[in-house]
């Protein structure tokens, strides 16, 4: 009895694993996950493969500055109160000196590794946590078909760490009483991200050759123009 | 007085045996049959016919510039404003001095396009770049004239250097001058009217697939509209057509007519064919090859003769402008040449249920065969600006149906694999229009495959509306 | 200037002139004739050889001809002949359909007379067994179109004069233009 009943209930857990399996997320196609780019512009291209709706943020990770301050009182009748005296304050986070490595680590949001030590970047400073401004978005796009694509390009971004993120929804949520009937209120089933940096365009150099050709062999290219202008 | 009438008399008698003689002459030296001499066909390859002006002929389907972020925009329209300019910076790059022609590589190529600011126009197809050189009016009767190239680069990467791409082979070169020319600021000092769109390439928008531009988010005003084939209330079209053709035996050439009213016209045992259909389709066939060797320019000048003389542009309605949209060769010193030309409305190009409206096959500087659908339309029709369908989405949605056309009526495995495939053979996807078999003018998306197949698809919807296999 | 001693040697040359020519040219279709009659002769003479005989008046004279538009429609009456403007016009390779003649083409063409056409025949036929003891029956000038490559199709279509060779050996047709 003991056995059938385990043997049952292996069904169903493979059963369960099954259904879960057949759910596929979307991928982020562009850009790369954890890649480095020049330049203010990024294509956002996300991947369905099912018949979902999604909702599309380019956030721009920020680092905090300087810390909230609260003020915390007792009132008469002995109750605490904690109160925000001044806010905290964000920068954007200074992604001119990441690698794709260091983006795949940030990416990770581990600030220490198992030993309990800070994970540290290429350039020395530690992992840091960092939080989010939307520059883009929030925007819903729903795919009626088996594959399908969601494209568009962000333009005039300032150099910085982004995240692309993308949220699965699912049923909309149901408002609760008393409280006011706002648009966008859906379940997110599933959320996914992908972090890239953007630095500064290096400025183009008005040379007549910025070195993408001068490794050619001129005196060889000589003799094979030499040789075809003979066998034209 | 006497003596002045014998001499009228005289001078009569003169004249007449002057005439006498002038007309045995004629009965001695001329054939008494009228002989069906082949020679005596209008031979369109040496008469003196006004030609077309061939620099309209010319246009990018395509302007492609680079903000050297990886991320373009797109111009489809007024590219005979690129193409003038381009012309223009070349002649200028001739007149520093030419240095030398230089093959590079494809990464180079991509390197010089995506990380530098750049302009790169795209003529669809490959031809002789000397030919380009003839219409900028500066010299090249070098190696690279032979180049059979489909695309023109500017880039701020190397300013004393034009890139030239031949995509079909595909091949890589660079033709390096004397002094440079800040290119790009030029381009960009291009005054033009429409807003281009954005464009990724292919890998990055679909993250699988080649290295192609792909357009993003495109908006139109593009609407269809009901179109007329050139026959239309000209019923002697084709009998004018023929008669081109056929010249001095037109009287005696065989003429067949189906019970739908199709008319083939045809010399001896099919030497010369000419068909008429009535839904104003033209065909001409003939296995006269000549046997000069002739250039390029040459037997496109005949080929605009041969389209002249044969039928003309007269009746074409609003756009008599005819563009240059495919060429292929084959042979040694005797060549094969074979010149599509398509209509074009709006500035874009108008395909038929063949293809190009216009074909036109030469061997050995001689006409072999055309083939003419074109049409007229009266007035042009623009509605509101609405969004197009979006390229990758038109791809994805379609993969099975390109796979099936692609790989002769077998189905993919599976989706993902039909979208793979199409998104690998996808070569341009550009807007244009489609002329159906209902006289329908539809605005749709031209997608082109490597092997030279045209899908078209509703251009707002991005339902499959036709395609064509390559008629080269 | 003596305007008639001119004239008059003017005159003089021009009779001469064009005696000359009118001799050069009765010369010419004299000699044309003959090269004509000489080879009927040799055509006559290869005819007995191979034991073929024409057992039927050759028509004399070339006429000149244009082409003749017809319409193809279905044998309705198979054993009416169809004629036009006094030639008949025949329609080969398609059983069960016949040739209504509709109009002339607009140019004429001259025609090989009908000994020529004999000539034609027998040089065609020359490397094999058909001209062996032939009996050619009639000869007679018609409008001919072969329909072999559109069989089964009505419409309008092109005939052609021929000479159509009545035979022991089947009916054949030699093109006159």
């Amino acid at each position: 009895m003991k056995k059938r009943l385990i043997q049952l209930l292996a069904i169903i857990m493979l059963l369960a694993l099954g259904t879960c399996v057949c759910f596929a997320s979307p991928t982020v196609v562009s850009p790369g996950a954890n890649s480095v780019h020049d330049g203010d512009s990024i294509l956002v291209s996300v991947k369905l493969t099912e018949k979902q709706t999604i909702r599309v943020s380019v956030i721009r990770q920020m680092e905090e500055v300087k810390a909230a301050v609260y003020e915390t009182t007792v009132d008469e009748a002995g109750n605490e109160q904690t109160k925000e005296v001044s806010p905290a304050e964000y920068k954007p986070y200074d992604a001119s000196k990441l690698t794709e490595a260091d983006v795949a680590l940030l990416a990770a949001g581990e600030t220490k590794d198992a030993k309990g030590n800070p994970i540290k970047l290429s350039n020395g400073s530690a992992v840091k946590t960092l939080y989010g401004e939307t520059v883009s978005g929030p925007v819903d796009y729903k795919n009626a078909s088996d594959l399908g694509f969601y494209t568009k390009q962000i333009s005039s971004l300032k150099p910085g760490l982004y995240v692309i993120q993308v949220d699965v929804l699912g049923k909309k949520i149901e408002q609760k009483e008393g409280e006011e009937a706002s648009e966008g209120d859906y379940e997110i089933i599933e959320s996914v991200k992908s972090y890239v940096a953007l630095k500064e365009k290096p400025k183009e150099t008005p040379v007549a050759d910025n070195g993408i050709f001068s490794t050619r062999n001129t005196a060889l290219q000589f003799l094979q123009n030499l040789l075809r202008s003979l066998f034209r | 007085m006497d003596n002045k009438r014998v001499l009228q008399l005289k001078m009569t008698v003169l004249v007449v045996l002057f005439l006498g003689a002038i007309l045995l002459l004629y009965l001695l030296w001329m054939p008494e049959n009228a002989e069906l001499n082949i020679s005596r066909i209008f031979d369109f390859g040496r008469a003196p016919v006004q030609t077309m002006d061939h620099r309209g002929l010319l246009v990018p389907d395509s302007v492609n510039i680079s903000r050297g972020d990886g991320s373009f925009t797109l111009q489809v329209r007024e590219c005979e404003k690129s193409m003038e300019l381009a012309l223009s910076i070349l002649k200028e790059y001739y007149s520093y001095g030419f240095l030398q022609l230089e093959e590079i590589s494809r990464e180079q190529y991509l390197q010089a396009l995506d990380g530098f600011r750049s302009a790169e126009l795209d003529f669809g197809f490959s031809l002789p770049f000397g030919f380009i050189a003839e219409l900028g009016g500066f010299e090249e009767s070098g190696a690279a004239a032979e180049l059979l190239i489909s695309r023109i680069c500017f880039s701020s990467a190397a300013r004393d250097s034009v890139i030239l791409v031949d995509g079909q082979s595909p091949g890589f070169w660079r033709l390096v001058f004397s002094g440079p020319i800040d290119c790009m600021a030029r381009f960009s000092a291009l005054e033009l009217e429409d807003e281009p769109a954005l464009a990724w390439r292919a890998d990055s928008m679909l993250g699988l697939g080649n290295d192609e531009l792909l357009p993003l988010a495109m908006s139109s005003n593009a609407i269809g509209f009901e179109i007329r084939p050139e026959a239309y209330g000209d019923e002697y079209l084709a009998q004018d057509m023929a008669e081109d053709i056929f010249g001095d035996t037109f009287d005696f050439v065989r003429r067949i007519s189906d019970s739908f009213g199709n008319v083939t016209y045809m010399y001896g045992y099919g030497e010369k064919s000419f068909y008429a259909g009535i839904d104003g389709y033209f065909e001409y066939t003939s296995s006269a090859a000549g046997s000069e060797a002739t250039g390029f320019s040459e037997d496109l000048q005949r080929a605009l003769a041969f389209i002249e003389a044969c039928g003309g542009l007269k009746k074409t309605g609003e756009s008599t402008g005819l563009r240059l949209c495919g060429y292929s060769e084959s042979g040694g010193r005797v060549k094969d040449r074979t010149f599509l030309f398509t209509q074009s409305f709006g500035g874009r190009p108008v395909a038929v249920t063949e293809g190009a409206g216009l074909k036109v096959s030469l061997s050995g500087g001689s006409i072999t065969g055309f083939t003419r659908r074109l049409y007229r339309w009266m007035t042009g029709l623009y509605g509101d600006v609405l969004p197009c369908a979006e390229a990758s989405n038109v791809i994805a949605s379609n993969s099975n149906h390109i796979y099936n056309i692609l790989n002769n009526n077998t189905l993919a495995a599976a989706s993902s694999e039909a979208f793979e495939f199409a998104a690998g053979e996808t070569v341009s996807m550009l807007p244009g229009y489609f002329a159906d078999s209902m006289d329908q003018l539809n605005p749709c998306w031209i997608l082109r495959t490597k092997d030279g197949t045209a899908f078209y698809f509703d251009l707002y919807n991005g339902r499959p509306l036709g395609f064509c296999r390559s008629q080269l | 200037m003596d305007w008639s001693k001119a004239t008059n040697i003017l005159i003089a040359l021009f009779v001469a002139v064009d005696l000359a020519l009118g001799g050069l040219y009765f010369s010419q279709q004299y000699s044309l004739a003959q090269a004509e009659a000489e080879a009927a002769r040799a055509t006559q003479s290869y005819l007995e050889e191979r034991g073929a005989s024409v057992r039927c008046s050759m028509p004399e004279g070339k006429k000149r001809m244009a082409v003749l538009f017809v319409s193809i429609v279905k044998d309705s009456e198979p054993l009416e002949e169809s004629r036009f403007d006094g030639y008949r016009v025949v329609l080969s390779g398609s059983p069960g359909y016949r040739a209504e003649g509709i109009s002339y083409g607009d140019a004429k063409a001259g025609t090989l007379s009908a000994s020529g056409a004999l000539q034609k025949f027998v040089a065609l036929h020359a490397e094999d067994d058909i001209l062996t003891n032939l009996r050619i029956d009639d000869i007679e000038l018609v409008y001919w179109l072969d329909r072999q490559d559109l069989q089964g199709a009505e419409g309008q279509d092109t005939a052609r004069p021929a000479w159509r060779l009545r035979t022991s050996q089947g009916e054949f047709f030699v093109e006159a233009f």
